[in-house]
């Protein structure tokens, strides 16, 4: 499973333009033709903007519903779960599709805002999993005995239940923003005249055999793996 | 009060379900009934463009469903055997191989189809490995932009998220029943069959309706590494809005990939209960 | 490595275990023994956790592979089977319900494995629901079903096998009082009406007494003693078995050309033996408030610091004159008077009631 990506690594290494073995010697030259593209560094400002914010946002969102579905009957739990989940199964066109339809029809100007706003509905379903299996572990007498003596709900939650799932919480933000920064199909049809990074792949790989962008997917690769890698290990992978 | 309090806390996220979900889906549902004029959308209620679907689209259709079949059937069943592995046989390794895998889950849906490319192409590395070795005497140029290709790439990318369902399912299987059956007579194969498998079963589903929706749905791996003869469902929506500006029969294209796939879907649950029902 | 222990006896034995041992690593849990399962008999494995009983169990059930020793099962050796191929049937702790099969697929399970014919199938399976009243919960769910009803059906799943040795892993452990007893008292019946060999793994001395024929008492993967529930309350081998089967006051002491002495005691008392280190086990029950125109062996001052009413019985915590408490207890009867708490009185038992052991 990791080959292929590791290939992606080696060739944005070595000097052969088409890729292909013998990689050539080691350059650093992709890279440096990549970071003189003007393109590039708007792409990277969009990615970054797009990512930190689907990651917050989606994060406050995606815990609270896990709070609010901790309080549900079992079933009740599952169900709504697995309904806001749905969007997970979509196949990202049909997605992308009716959000560009409904932004056109309502007279919404596409930008950056409506990536973050779509990149919510497919990301809040990976935080509110990862956050709720947590609170099911989670003793919640805790909180009834902080209650109990004199702390308000409020209080409880950042004293009590916050410092244990802080690690979880992270976690599923990283998450959502390795997805987030992954995403192409939705990204591509609601960002109007934008750009991120993988839209700047893909205009790459539609035109030209330019070898730096295997340099720029070495980039996008170690960022998505840097955040997954790094929520799992403080997650523990329970999810 | 407490009621109230439950709905504060959910309120967010419905929002964001409904509104960025439900509501664009079923607009666009809407849509697929209208009609285009002058490159404008024009309010109608006709079937017009699932009829067209039905005669211009049939052929795309059939193939997007075998292929993605294929690609969902491939990808849960190897899913399953990593997950199996994991669970029962891999001891210490488990959780690494795990690891591995979700890392590799995020590791940029372009990235990994330019990955596949450069590994099949005529002059990529499969081909001169095989070259080298002498296994063949000209690249094989059918590697590369074809079925195969879709394939290939789709189940690499989809592997790890079929993954997930599956250990979660794996890991809430307990070990007492399964040592009961030893107990009982079973042997491993039919400890699998009898036990293991019919828990499973909603993980398997999830795999395999994650699989087969985000095959049938995908236009970009078809069109990078499918070549000419290799156009899926998704590439002929893709072209409606994109190219002809044609929304409304985009959509109603849309809709039917997914009334097909979710009929599937049923089927293949209703096949999978049968056949692992307790007699 | 040491020699291993025997307790094999002779007659009919369905288990026999020779120089059986289990390490995992270099942690011993069951350390080289012999031991025999006699046909018929219901034999508790009773001890503290981690005394090495669920890894005996799991030995004879097949699911743990000894690391030294032979297991023969009706003659065979059965050493190198895996629990599938062993005609034991184990009941877990959690038995280990199929959560996707009604209590009637549960229970016919292992029959069908076995390929029996549907129509003995279905006869069997039926008479084994009725036999563990569960008759009219076959299409059941597990998680239908209450604790005390889940265990029967994990009990008639392991039944109708009609294994040659049922085996049983705290099964009881998980059901509240009331049930356990009640599951206590079927199981003693299923046992009289179906007859076949029993062995089960339990922490609660009370279980043990209440249903075993014979018990092995364990600690730190040895079996320390064996025997009827009579025998091991009344001459408990060791302090250990003492204090966990039963409760016991232990005085310590030192035997000396024939004389007991031991600082608790305010009385010089004969015994027979070589001179050594000694304890005296003493159960609460043995010990009574001193009739005047009785003789006792032991007998002492003290002044009564608790007194706890348990409805057929009266438990007392007598404080002698140098802090040391003893505990006794007194059966009610209308004619008894009962000590009020600060009361001085004197209390005594009998030599033959008491177990002197030696050297410990």
């Amino acid at each position: 499973m990791l080959s292929p990506l590791v290939l992606v690594v080696f060739f944005s290494f070595g000097s052969n333009q088409n890729a292909t073995f013998p990689v050539g010697a080691l350059t650093l030259d992709w890279y440096r033709v990549l970071f003189k593209n003007p393109e590039f560094w708007v792409g990277l400002k969009n990615s970054l903007v797009i990512t930190v914010s689907v990651g917050v946002l989606s994060t406050v969102i995606g815990t609270c519903a896990a709070m609010g579905i901790t309080k549900l009957k079992s079933t009740k739990a599952n169900t709504v779960i697995s309904a806001l989940s749905l969007p997970i199964m979509m196949p990202p066109l049909v997605l992308a599709l009716a959000l560009v339809s409904i932004y056109s029809g309502l007279g919404i100007r596409m930008g950056v805002h409506t990536v973050i706003m779509s990149h919510l509905v497919f990301t809040q379903p990976f935080v509110i999993v990862i956050v709720n299996a947590q609170l099911a572990n989670f003793n919640f007498a805790s909180v009834d005995s902080a209650r109990d003596l004199g702390a308000s709900p409020m209080r409880s939650f950042f004293d009590i239940v916050l410092p244990n799932i802080r690690p979880t919480i992270i976690g599923a933000a990283l998450i959502a923003m390795a997805i987030s920064l992954d995403d192409f199909i939705i990204t591509f049809f609601t960002i109007g005249n934008g750009m991120t990074l993988p839209t700047l792949i893909w205009g790459m790989m539609r035109t030209s055999l330019d070898p730096s962008i295997n340099a720029l997917g070495t980039l996008v690769l170690f960022a998505t793996i840097g955040f997954s890698a790094i929520a799992l290990r403080i997650t523990k992978y329970q999810s | 009060m407490q009621d109230q309090k439950t709905k504060i806390l959910l309120a967010p996220a419905a929002l964001v379900f409904t509104g960025l979900f439900v509501v664009p889906l079923s607009y666009f549902f809407v849509i697929s009934f209208w009609r285009i004029r002058l490159y404008k959308l024009v309010q109608d209620f006709s079937f017009s463009n699932y009829v067209s679907v039905f005669q211009e689209y049939m052929h795309a259709a059939v193939f997007t469903f075998f292929i993605s079949l294929t690609i969902a059937i491939v990808t849960t069943f190897l899913a399953f055997a990593i997950a199996y592995l994991v669970r029962f046989k891999a001891g210490r390794f488990g959780p690494f191989i795990l690891y591995i895998a979700m890392v590799t889950m995020f590791g940029g849906y372009l990235v990994k189809i330019y990955a596949w490319k450069t590994i099949l192409g005529t002059n990529g590395i499969l081909n001169s490995a095989m070259l080298w070795v002498g296994m063949i005497d000209e690249p094989l140029s059918w590697l590369l932009y074809s079925p195969v290709a879709v394939v290939l790439t789709l189940l690499h990318f989809l592997l790890p998220l079929a993954l997930l369902p599956l250990v979660g399912a794996l890991n809430s299987i307990t070990d007492d029943p399964i040592l009961v059956a030893r107990d009982l007579g079973a042997t491993g194969y039919r400890t699998l069959v009898d036990i293991i498998l019919p828990q499973c079963q909603p993980g398997i589903v999830s795999a395999f309706a994650l699989s087969f929706f985000i095959s049938a749905g995908d236009y970009v791996t078809p069109r990078l590494v499918g070549g000419p003869d290799t156009f899926m469902v998704g590439n002929f929506i893709e072209s409606q809005f994109v190219n002809r500006l044609n929304a409304p029969l985009g959509a109603a294209l849309a809709f039917s990939t997914l009334t097909i796939c979710l009929i599937a879907l049923a089927l293949f649950r209703i096949l999978l209960s049968r056949s692992l029902a307790p007699k | 490595m040491r020699e291993a222990k025997t307790s094999a006896t002779t007659g009919k034995a369905i288990v026999r275990m020779r120089g059986l041992s289990k390490s995992f690593g270099d942690n011993v849990a069951f350390h080289p023994h012999d031991l025999d399962i006699q046909e018929g008999e219901f034999l508790a494995l009773l001890g503290p956790s981690g005394c090495g009983k669920t890894t005996l169990l799991k030995m004879i059930g097949g699911f743990l592979a000894p690391t030294t020793g032979t297991i023969e099962i009706s003659g065979e050796d059965v050493t190198r089977y895996g629990p599938e191929k062993r005609r034991t049937n184990l009941v877990f702790q959690g038995y280990g319900l199929f959560p996707h099969m009604t209590v009637r697929q549960n229970v016919a399970y292992g029959l069908k494995l076995a390929q029996t014919p549907k129509k003995q199938m279905d006869e069997k399976t039926d008479r084994m629901l009725s036999l563990v009243h569960l008759d009219g919960y076959e299409n059941r769910m597990p998680q239908a079903l209450s604790g005390g009803q889940a265990q029967r059906v994990a009990l008639a799943r392991a039944l109708v096998m009609e294994p040659t040795v049922l085996l049983m892993d705290e099964c009881l452990s998980a059901l509240d009082l009331q049930l356990r007893k009640e599951m206590q008292d079927e199981l003693r019946t299923i046992h009289a009406a179906l007859g076949g060999t029993y062995v089960f793994v339990t922490h609660d001395q009370n279980e043990a007494m209440s249903l075993a024929t014979r018990i092995a008492v364990m600690k730190d993967g040895n079996i320390v003693q064996q025997g009827s529930a009579k025998d091991i309350y009344e001459n408990p081998a060791s302090r250990f078995v003492a204090g966990f089967v039963g409760e016991a006051n232990m005085i310590k002491g030192r035997r000396a050309g024939g004389q007991i002495h031991a600082p608790d005691l305010q009385c010089a008392v004969t015994s027979d033996g070589v001179d050594c280190d000694i304890t005296i086990v003493i159960r609460p029950d043995v010990i009574e408030f001193a009739n005047p125109e009785l003789q006792y062996d032991f007998a002492m001052l003290g002044t009564v610091q608790s007194k706890t009413y348990f409805g057929s019985h009266l438990s007392y915590d007598v404080d002698l004159d140098h802090g040391r408490t003893i505990k006794l207890t007194q059966t009610l009867s209308p004619a008894d008077s009962t000590p009020e708490v600060g009361q001085q009185l004197r209390i005594g038992w009998n030599a033959d009631r008491c177990k002197i052991l030696e050297a410990e």
